[in-house]
């Protein structure tokens, strides 16, 4: 085999190259601590590794999402308390002005608490949070949910928001809800001396039939009742269950208390002969309605016995009160409790994802020294050959 | 003493010769592609003298070059294979680059334009987070752009090279034809005649060059002239005459560059066949790699756009508007052949993103049908018409071909432009529809326990979307009435008729859906409303937050991230074996140099030996004329 001097030299040029090379991708391996630095250093891994960064991503926009959800569901929390403790002490109330030797002066100012503390219901029902916007208000949380209004004398709470609940997404294909719809908790309070009223579509005046209320317990006969207007100013009231009128030729005047078994309502306008309005029994009262009839239990100087069996009857829905209040704590604690374990489970995944993401993208630090004090040898010895070797020449002895 | 000193000049003209040629490869020993000379040293033709033969001295019979064709070709050949290899690699890795810079790709601004889709959900009325998602998406749009930018850089640069390589074969063409020029004048190709060892060198190096160039395939005449071939069979030299080549955008389809053979009668497209050198690395790396990554790129930038579009028109913004276009780009491209003789025109839509592919397409008219064919082989036909409409691939395209004319050829770009056009159409950040148009509600009154689904969106078109409906239970509360015409298990019921109440049943009407459940009283209401006001519902910004993870690419199977993903493996992958198999190449190509050099390039020791040799020979053949001389002179002294 001949050998031309031109190959001792491209040969011994080309091993340094290639060990230049080696050595080179060892230094950026080892200086940024990544193995993987371009998808043709492992094609495979590459589109792994990208699928690992987005699920570590994904997991910590989630952690993200259960830290915001956790003070929002905690602020539903604290208000409930309140309302929990403010229904307390409207109950210590009524207890206090059930009792028989209190005079009027008394329960008047009994009921002047009271009436405070449906101001009080009515801001923590509108409570709004850090943003600004309705807690309770469901979708539409730019206006008070809550709002009072007064037909003819009588005041009444209106819900205007909706039963919209925001979920956020805490998992791949799990979301929770952190809204509780404040129609449920404030609103549908179950009595049994919940009233609904309608007006019937066929009416021609512009009599308004204001929200109806249980004033005497003792009288009050759950069941339909129509306020029947025979001539303009003339009605009777005809009990549907029982099928007889109740009151017959009574004269209507605008915005006038219209008595019957114990419940209390009024019209406003102006109706005209053949108008019916309809009360019947329903199936949830709002708890400022409650609080605000005890109030006027308190007020009306009513019998000691029609006294005690309104204030029973509120007793009673106070606690169905207090039991939405605390299904929707338990049902709050409930997604708390989720959101913590949820957390716990998605740092899991992060922490597992990052360590197979490290085995797969990083640098073996120990591995990559060690072949790279190879190399360097290799490169040194290479080195060290090419000189030995072109210093030799049959033309040093040409003397 | 006269054969003596004859014999003695012969070896000195010799040895002189000898020294001289030693000295010449000593001299080139670092000139590339030189060929080591050596000196063929023979005797003279013997003299006759009395029946005996006396020999007559030394002559230089030829110099030789030290020269094996199947070495050198076998140098040229792969040469070709290993410079395609080198240039696509070295375009390839670019890429390679791009996509994968863990700042610049379109991975991590991906991943943030979902975070901020996800902030929003979480606040949905937040106005900062609004601008976030705004801002995000406008990241995402020009991160596309830009990549699509370096791409189109890339190409431009791609299509420089390849006309400057084609200018380069045209002169590495004509300087070899000049070398056969200079062999044919200097008459050294007579038969039998002594070889220019110099510019035989000059040629081969040429040859090499031009080897890397573009796959070539060399004949050597009779008479010692080249002729080179290249693609299959295009003659661009033969003997003395030149045909050159030109890169230019295709005649026919402007949106290509092809290598074109300006052939003695006719000139015509040659670039599928050139496979080899840095012309058919150009050429691959184009059509391989470059052109499907910016298709590939364009088509996951139509798809955000598509599926983000489509999400948003089905909620509600702040405003209380229905959802618009969150992005805009510009869609399939088609472009008419300069030599269609009629006058059809066709326009192409994406009405199918996870059907679609990432090849371009060709649409040809035979006179009475229209055959779409991609790269990849695959066709489709339809009948021609005003309008023809051609579902394929999930590319609609609507043909007027009225004026159509059998050979009429179109070319589709579906979604080359896709990437660099993406763009965020939404500037106010209210404009963003974070809510269904719709929700629900069971009144307050009712007695039973009837419960309405907050629904869904099933078609946004729908003009009556937004009208409210109430259903108002019957006595006895079996069916229900509706104040809109409502569809219930493929039955339509007019408004206001009895529509037959069952639990969990699904009630359909004006483009949204909900199911009914519980047990209802009679006049229990259920209803169904605009959501105008919505500010706290977020049930359309989940939905487009969940898009992260929704198939909807290849059949529905791959997500945007999972689609990005793909391409980064493939542009990895073929950068990988583009770089394996020309550092393969690169060793053989080493070795076959390493052949070629080890028997023709010079050997330092082996000239001074030589120069040892040959000076030792010269000196002893002086001697031989002071001997002649010293003999010369006992004879003059005998007789003196």
């Amino acid at each position: 085999m001949r050998i031309s001097t031109r190959q001792i030299y491209t040969q011994g040029v080309e091993a340094f190259h290639q060990q230049q090379v080696k050595l080179a991708k060892l230094q950026q391996q080892i200086s940024t601590g990544v193995r993987l630095s371009k998808p043709s250093d492992d094609p495979a891994a590459s589109s792994k590794i990208l699928e690992m960064e987005q699920s570590i991503s994904v997991n910590l926009q989630y952690q993200e999402n259960i830290n915001l959800a956790e003070p929002r569901l905690a602020l539903q929390d604290s208000i409930l308390a309140s309302y929990d403790n403010l229904l307390i002490r409207v109950r210590e109330l009524a207890i206090q002005g059930n009792n028989a030797p209190m005079d009027q002066v008394s329960r008047d100012a009994i009921a002047a608490e009271l009436d405070e503390r449906v101001n009080e219901l009515l801001s923590l029902a509108n409570t709004t949070d850090a943003n600004g916007d309705y807690l309770f208000a469901g979708y539409q949380n730019s206006n008070a949910p809550f709002t009072q209004t007064l037909t003819g004398s009588i005041s009444h709470v209106n819900f205007t928001g909706d039963d919209g609940v925001r979920s956020i997404q805490i998992d791949e294909g799990r979301q929770i809800e952190v809204d509780i719809p404040g129609q449920r908790i404030f609103m549908q309070v179950a009595s049994s001396q919940a009233l609904r009223e309608s007006a019937a579509l066929a009416n021609t005046g512009t009599g308004v039939l204001a929200p109806a209320s249980v004033v005497d317990s003792t009288q009050f006969v759950a069941g339909d009742y129509e306020i029947r207007f025979t001539a303009p100013g003339i009605y009777d009231v005809f009990d549907v269950t029982g099928g007889v009128n109740i009151v017959t030729g009574a004269t209507y005047s605008d915005s006038q208390d219209i008595n019957f078994q114990g419940i209390r309502t009024s019209i406003t306008g102006v109706p005209t002969a053949g108008d019916v309005f309809t009360i019947s029994s329903g199936q949830f009262e709002d708890v400022f309605s409650i609080v605000s009839k005890l109030s006027e239990t308190l007020k009306s100087g009513a019998s000691d016995a029609v006294r005690a069996a309104n204030i029973e009857q509120s007793l009673g829905d106070l606690d169905n009160a207090f039991n939405n209040s605390l299904d929707a704590r338990t049902i709050i604690g409930g997604r708390l409790n989720a959101l913590q374990s949820q957390r716990e489970e998605n740092e899991a995944q992060v922490l597992g994802t990052q360590s197979s993401l490290g085995k797969l993208r990083d640098t073996d630090l120990a591995e990559a020294i060690s072949q790279l004090s190879l190399e360097q040898t290799t490169l040194d010895a290479a080195q060290a050959v090419f000189a030995r070797i072109t210093s030799s020449s049959l033309f040093n002895f040409l003397k | 003493m006269a054969d003596m000193l004859n014999t003695a000049i012969s070896g000195l003209l010799t040895f002189q010769r000898a020294l001289a040629t030693t000295s010449n490869n000593i001299a080139n020993v670092n000139t590339p592609g030189y060929s080591r000379q050596t000196v063929d040293i023979g005797t003279n033709l013997p003299s006759y003298s009395n029946g005996n033969f006396y020999g007559a001295g030394v002559r230089v019979q030829g110099i030789d070059r030290a020269y094996d064709q199947f070495l050198t070709s076998e140098v040229r050949d792969t040469t070709s294979v290993h410079a395609r290899l080198d240039i696509f690699s070295e375009l390839a890795s670019h890429i390679d680059d791009v996509l994968a810079d863990p700042q610049g790709g379109i991975s991590p601004t991906l991943r943030q334009f979902f975070e901020s889709l996800q902030d929003v959900s979480d606040d949905p009325a937040s106005s900062t987070a609004r601008y976030a998602l705004l801002s995000s998406a406008g990241t995402l749009a020009s991160r596309f752009q830009s990549i699509d930018n370096r791409l189109e850089e890339l190409q431009q640069n791609t299509t420089g090279q390849l006309t400057n390589v084609v200018d380069e074969i045209n002169s590495l063409a004509i300087a070899i034809r000049d070398v056969n020029q200079a062999l044919n004048d200097s008459g050294a190709f007579v038969s039998g005649g002594q070889q220019a060892a110099d510019l035989l060198d000059k040629r081969d190096a040429l040859l090499d060059e031009l080897a890397s160039k573009v796959d070539i395939n060399v004949v050597e005449e009779d008479d010692n002239q080249m002729s080179i071939f290249i693609g299959n069979g295009q003659t661009i030299l033969t003997g003395t005459e030149v045909f050159s080549l030109s890169a230019q955008a295709d005649a026919n389809d402007p949106t290509r560059d092809v290598i074109v053979y300006n052939g003695l009668i006719t000139v015509y497209d040659i670039s599928s066949h050139l496979g080899g050198g840095e012309v058919g690395g150009l050429l691959d790396f184009r059509d391989n790699v470059l052109n499907p990554t910016r298709n590939a790129l364009g088509r996951s930038a139509i798809g955000i756009a598509e599926a983000f579009n489509a999400q948003m028109g089905d909620g509600m913004d702040l405003n209380g508007n229905l959802g618009t276009d969150l992005f805009a780009y510009t869609g399939p491209q088609t472009t008419a052949f300069a030599t269609n003789a009629g006058t059809a025109t066709v326009s192409t839509q994406v009405s199918d993103i996870s059907a679609m592919t990432t090849d371009d397409y060709q649409l040809a008219f035979d006179g009475a049908n229209w055959t779409l064919t991609s790269d990849s082989g695959s066709s489709a036909s339809v009948a021609n018409g005003a309008p023809a409409t051609l579902v394929f691939e999930g590319l609609t395209l609507t043909i007027n071909g009225a004026t159509a004319v059998a050979g009429d050829q179109f070319s589709l770009n579906p979604s080359r432009a896709g990437a660099g056009s993406l763009q965020v159409l939404i500037d106010d950040p209210n404009e963003i529809a974070a809510a269904l148009p719709i929700r629900s509600s069971a009144s307050l009154d009712n007695l039973g326990n009837a419960a309405i689904s907050a629904g869904i969106v099933t078609d946004s078109s729908n003009a009556n979307l937004l009208v409210p409906a109430n259903f108002t239970f019957d006595n006895p509360a079996t069916s229900f009435r509706s104040d809109v015409d409502v569809v219930v298990g493929g039955t339509t019921y007019a408004a206001g008729a009895a529509v037959p109440y069952s639990n969990n049943m699904v009630v359909d009407a004006n483009g949204w859906q909900v199911s009914l459940s519980g047990v209802p009283q009679p006049n229990d209401l259920l209803s169904v409303q605009s959501n105008v006001g919505g500010r706290g519902d977020n049930r359309n910004m989940l939905n487009l937050a969940n898009l992260q993870s929704r198939g909807l690419f290849d059949g529905g199977n791959a997500s945007f991230q999972e689609d990005y993903g793909t391409l980064v493996g493939y542009v990895g992958s073929q950068t990988l074996a583009a770089g394996l198999e020309r550092d393969a190449q690169q060793s053989l190509l080493f070795q076959a140099i390493d052949r070629k050099t080890s028997k023709a390039s010079v050997n330092l020791d082996e000239e001074a030996a030589d120069l040892i040799r040959f000076q030792q020979a010269y000196e002893a053949t002086a001697r031989i004329i002071t001997t002649a001389q010293t003999m010369f002179d006992t004879i003059l002294n005998s007789i003196r």
